[in-house]
């Protein structure tokens, strides 16, 4: 049971790690157009700012993760893709190699 | 100039895309690549109801990567689709799948065969686990031959699982690997299925070494690595806590559901007990 605590906080984590806090978005925005657009001429790494997601079954999310790589904004987009909109059916219509 | 800069940028981003795209796969060689045919009774109430599914066995120096074809295939379309979906306004970055159109996958999950050890691995939420199962070694090899798709097999039998199997190998594929977590034979498995029916995979296609040479594991390595280890019970559990608690978990996922999106996943949770008690799954036992 305790396992199953543990990794049940693993999952929560994870997923906690893709919300954002929304003040720091606020913040962001007060920093001046000019600061932003000198960063983002300097910044050889995927463009920073907040990402919005929305699937092919048209559920919505959002994030603001700066120090994301563009791999880590995929996985976050796949996981969302993958939980919301696989069109997987019941087990009994399933391949039956599933524990 | 701000049309050159914004062009550059533009440049920059997609580069890193597409380097995003290419770390997503194994870079193994690939030594055997072979296609398996699944057909299942999943459902114990509807005995006439046969599922089926492609399988694709990738065979590397070291390892067998065992997946469905269907996977494969959307996680394929899941990456060119994330590349083309991305639009940017001011400072915040769009990604719209709506109108695009994925794969149907039922089987998500990648199994790895070593000689030692099988790998189950899944995602469950946005993390991976996986668990770990010893290769078969009780197998009774019978003094029986068949010639199954002009490759001359050997028959070999095991209980795996609370059930009862037939399996067919050919030595002249000296592969000890074969379908889902079956292996350890002394050639690869071209055909196994179990006593009652409810079971069986068939060899179906197997790629020429001279298509092959030069090619390597094609597999999202996003599937199997940085996973975290669990039992078999702690993977099914974890899964079933995650289903349930889909929508409290949604926020911490940053997603916003509408009432009607809250209502189907209520729905998917009630039909999914239902189906727990229909299941007629391929390991009866852990």
């Amino acid at each position: 049971m305790k396992k199953i605590t543990l990794l049940t906080a693993i999952l929560v984590t994870g997923a906690v790690s893709a919300h954002t806090a929304i003040s720091k978005t606020e913040k962001a925005k007060k920093i001046s157009s000019k600061t932003i657009k000198i960063e983002k001429i300097k910044s050889v790494t995927p463009p920073e700012g907040t990402w919005y997601a929305t699937t092919s079954c048209g559920v919505s999310a959002q994030t603001t993760q700066p120090n994301w790589t563009i791999w880590q904004v995929q996985e976050w987009a796949a996981a969302i893709e993958r939980n919301y909109c696989s069109g997987k059916t019941g087990l009994s219509n399933s391949s039956g190699l599933q524990p | 100039m701000n049309f050159i800069k914004k062009n550059i940028l533009s440049l920059i981003f997609l580069f890193f895309i597409s380097i995003s795209y290419s770390q997503n796969y194994a870079g193994d060689s690939l030594r055997g690549n072979f296609t398996y045919l699944l057909q299942s009774k999943p459902n114990k109430l509807d005995q006439d109801f046969v599922y089926k599914e492609l399988f694709s066995l990738q065979i590397s120096d070291q390892h067998a990567f065992f997946i469905s074809e269907k996977l494969l295939e959307y996680d394929s379309v899941f990456a060119k689709e994330f590349n083309t979906s991305i639009t940017k306004s001011g400072g915040d970055n769009i990604i719209d799948f709506r109108g695009k159109s994925f794969p149907k996958i039922q089987s998500d999950f990648v199994i790895i065969q070593t000689n030692d050890i099988i790998k189950y691995y899944s995602y469950v939420g946005i993390s991976v686990l996986h668990y770990n199962t010893p290769v078969i070694k009780n197998w009774k090899l019978v003094n029986e031959t068949q010639i199954i798709n002009t490759l001359k097999c050997k028959k070999a039998e095991v209980n795996f699982k609370g059930r009862d199997w037939v399996a067919w190998y050919a030595t002249e594929i000296p592969f000890p690997y074969g379908p889902f977590k079956f292996s350890g034979l002394p050639g690869l498995i071209v055909k196994i299925s179990d006593n009652t029916g409810d079971y069986s995979f068939e060899l179906i296609k197997s790629t020429s070494n001279f298509v092959m040479k030069g090619k390597i594991i094609k597999i999202n390595k996003s599937r199997y690595v940085n996973s975290t280890l669990v039992t078999k019970q702690e993977l099914k559990k974890a899964n079933e806590v995650f289903r349930e608690n889909l929508i409290n978990s949604s926020e911490s996922m940053g997603v916003v559901l509408t009432p009607e999106q809250k209502e189907n996943l209520h729905q998917r949770k009630k039909q999914s007990e239902i189906e727990k008690k229909k299941y007629n799954p391929l390991e009866l036992e852990d």
